[in-house]
């Protein structure tokens, strides 16, 4: 790529972002560079610290040490500009006036962020609609479903159409409809309407599916933060798999100790024990001998849920 | 499409500010408008509570001449009751509800979303004052009390008003970093109903208990510069010239200048400790 000289900012600026609480430390020397775009999870067991990061990044909790610059603006320094860049769904909150409709929600959340009225309204009707909630939009939200006033305050998070969304936890207590829901709108958003998202979440499949890049965060330090594809590449076993298709029961007895069997849909995966070739020509050649369809074979990949537990217990 | 808002300057920086401050006075509203029933349950409370104690004081009947003289001051305790209450339960219910936090996200200082909290407390302080009002006037003319006006007396009910405003926005602030802060406003607010003059004018308080009451409890002062006006005969010159009016504004000034630097203090203290949301 030719150089433009152009020098294009991160969408996410953090420099040893620090929180101590008297003693004890929230978040240690915190650096991460998000381009705009991307969706980045910050993942980490509880009270590692990925509130306090993402408070820290909205200006709701004042950094002991470090920056944070949202759209290259200082969070510390020009508050008034850098909140103009985001939307926060915080965790364990309700985010939004459950005594007020979310027609009514979405016009002061709006108004808070400057906007007039006649510029928030077709936005707020865009996103209603898009959220299934414009039928319901002069409701109270104390009166809807959990999933519903968690999309509400998604809602509110958009409606001024910010650069960058941060997303804490927004599918914890969200049945399994609802929660799909929250998750094709992040991969919208981020695919269709470019926006930066930091997500922090439990849910590892959820993060798997929708962060192009992920840190893991124990005791308020960054142990790591790659790529979800790099990250799970570091982690890919030296042992093989071999998918093939049925019970394989024909075979069981013949094949190497140590090798698991795991059937589903028809399908059965065997893994074997190590990564030896010799041991891969062997098992291959006795499903050849018991007539067993080979569907594929590849090295093992673990789950992001597998590679986080490697992790957080420092393996 | 990504359009973060641009940032008002100057002119329009203030305009920003006066439509923060209606969005957040229209907000106060209309989840006022929402629990309707309880504020119905509060203005008849209040409205019988006068009517309990003046008939106790009268010793079985209502005096005429007392309940022109505490009639203001009462309907002022009630405004103070309820924007007191109204900035501390308010501003707890949000910090425990997350909506403080979302709120803070404003462009704006969180002095300017404070000020629209404190005048929709202060509107449903006023409009509840009103309708108590407007009963006792018509009780007052079955009674034949007559209760004076004179346009003089709008200027020590501003400052009044002004005082109870600080006094609420100084609440507002402790309630951030008090724990125990309800049962210091429950006996904040009894004790301004005692000596405020809602029951017994002050000029029959002994005097250590007429001073303190005008130097620590809100509205004391201008309540009985308005007072001097209204049952005394005075004039705006004579409640001036004596220092009385000025006192109050002096009082009323304090408080304004202290509710708002103890209610920053306290955002910022939160935001320090991290203790502003759910």
């Amino acid at each position: 790529m030719p150089d433009t000289g152009v020098t294009v900012r991160a969408a996410i600026e953090l420099r040893g972002l620090t929180k101590r609480y008297g003693s004890f430390t929230a978040v240690d020397d915190v650096s991460v560079e998000i381009p705009a775009g991307q969706v980045f999870g910050l993942l980490g067991p509880n009270g590692a610290g990925k509130t306090t990061t993402i408070k820290m990044m909205a200006g709701l909790v004042t950094p002991t040490a470090g920056t944070a610059r949202l759209s290259g603006h200082d969070i510390g320094a020009q508050r008034s500009q850098a909140v103009r860049q985001i939307g926060a769904v915080l965790e364990g909150s309700r985010n939004v006036y459950w005594s007020l409709s979310a027609w009514q929600n979405l016009l002061y959340f709006g108004r808070l962020k400057g906007l007039r009225g006649s510029k928030i309204k077709p936005r707020a009707e865009r996103v209603l609609r898009d959220l299934g909630l414009w039928d319901r939009k002069d409701q109270s939200v104390g009166g809807f479903s959990r999933g519903m006033q968690q999309k509400v305050a998604i809602a509110a998070a958009l409606v001024t159409d910010p650069p960058i969304l941060l997303l804490d936890e927004p599918t914890i207590g969200l049945d399994v409809e609802a929660a799909r829901t929250v998750r094709e709108w992040v991969v919208q958003l981020a695919r269709d309407e470019g926006k930066t998202i930091v997500l922090t979440t439990h849910q590892l499949a959820m993060a798997e599916e929708l962060c192009d890049r992920v840190a893991v965060i124990r005791d308020g330090r960054i142990i790591a933060d790659l790529p979800t594809r790099e990250l799970l590449d570091r982690y890919v076993e030296d042992r093989f798999a071999v998918e093939v298709a049925g019970d394989a029961a024909a075979v069981v007895d013949a094949l190497p100790p140590n090798t698991t069997l795991e059937s589903d849909d028809g399908r059965t995966t065997i893994q074997l024990p190590t990564a030896d070739q010799d041991s891969l020509h062997t098992v291959l050649a006795t499903l050849h001998n018991g007539a067993v369809s080979v569907q594929g074979v590849s090295r093992v990949r673990p789950s992001l849920e597998e590679v986080f537990v490697k992790l957080v217990k420092g393996e | 499409m990504t359009t973060a808002v641009a940032p008002p300057a100057g002119f329009a920086r203030f305009g920003a500010g006066m439509l923060m401050l209606g969005n957040e006075t229209n907000k106060g509203l209309r989840v006022m408008w929402v629990h309707k029933t309880p504020l119905v349950l509060q203005v008849a409370s209040l409205t019988a509570l006068y009517w309990a104690f003046q008939f106790f004081l009268g010793g079985g009947r209502f005096v005429s001449e007392l309940l022109a003289m505490t009639f203001l001051a009462y309907l002022a305790y009630m405004v103070a009751y309820i924007a007191i209450l109204r900035m501390a339960a308010g501003v707890l219910e949000e910090m425990y509800t997350g909506t403080l936090e979302q709120s803070l996200l404003s462009p704006l200082p969180p002095w300017v979303q404070s000020l629209g909290r404190l005048a929709a407390a202060l509107v449903e302080g006023l409009a509840t004052a009103a309708v108590v009002a407007g009963f006792y006037l018509v009780i007052f003319a079955v009674m034949d009390v007559e209760p004076s006006f004179e346009w003089a007396a709008l200027a020590p009910l501003a400052l009044v008003l002004a005082d109870v405003a600080g006094f609420a926005m100084l609440i507002g602030g402790l309630a951030l970093i008090v724990n125990s802060i309800g049962a210091i406003i429950h006996v904040i607010q009894n004790v301004i109903m005692l000596v405020n003059g809602a029951f017994i004018p002050i000029f029959v308080f002994p005097d250590w208990l007429a001073l303190t009451s005008k130097i620590v409890i809100p509205t004391t002062l201008g309540l009985d510069a308005t007072r001097r006006i209204l049952n005394g005969g005075e004039s705006l010159d004579q409640v001036w010239s004596d220092g009385t009016l000025a006192w109050a504004a002096l009082h009323a000034a304090v408080l304004l200048v202290l509710g708002w630097t103890v209610y920053q203090a306290a955002i910022r203290r939160g935001l320090r400790e991290g203790r502003l949301g759910a």
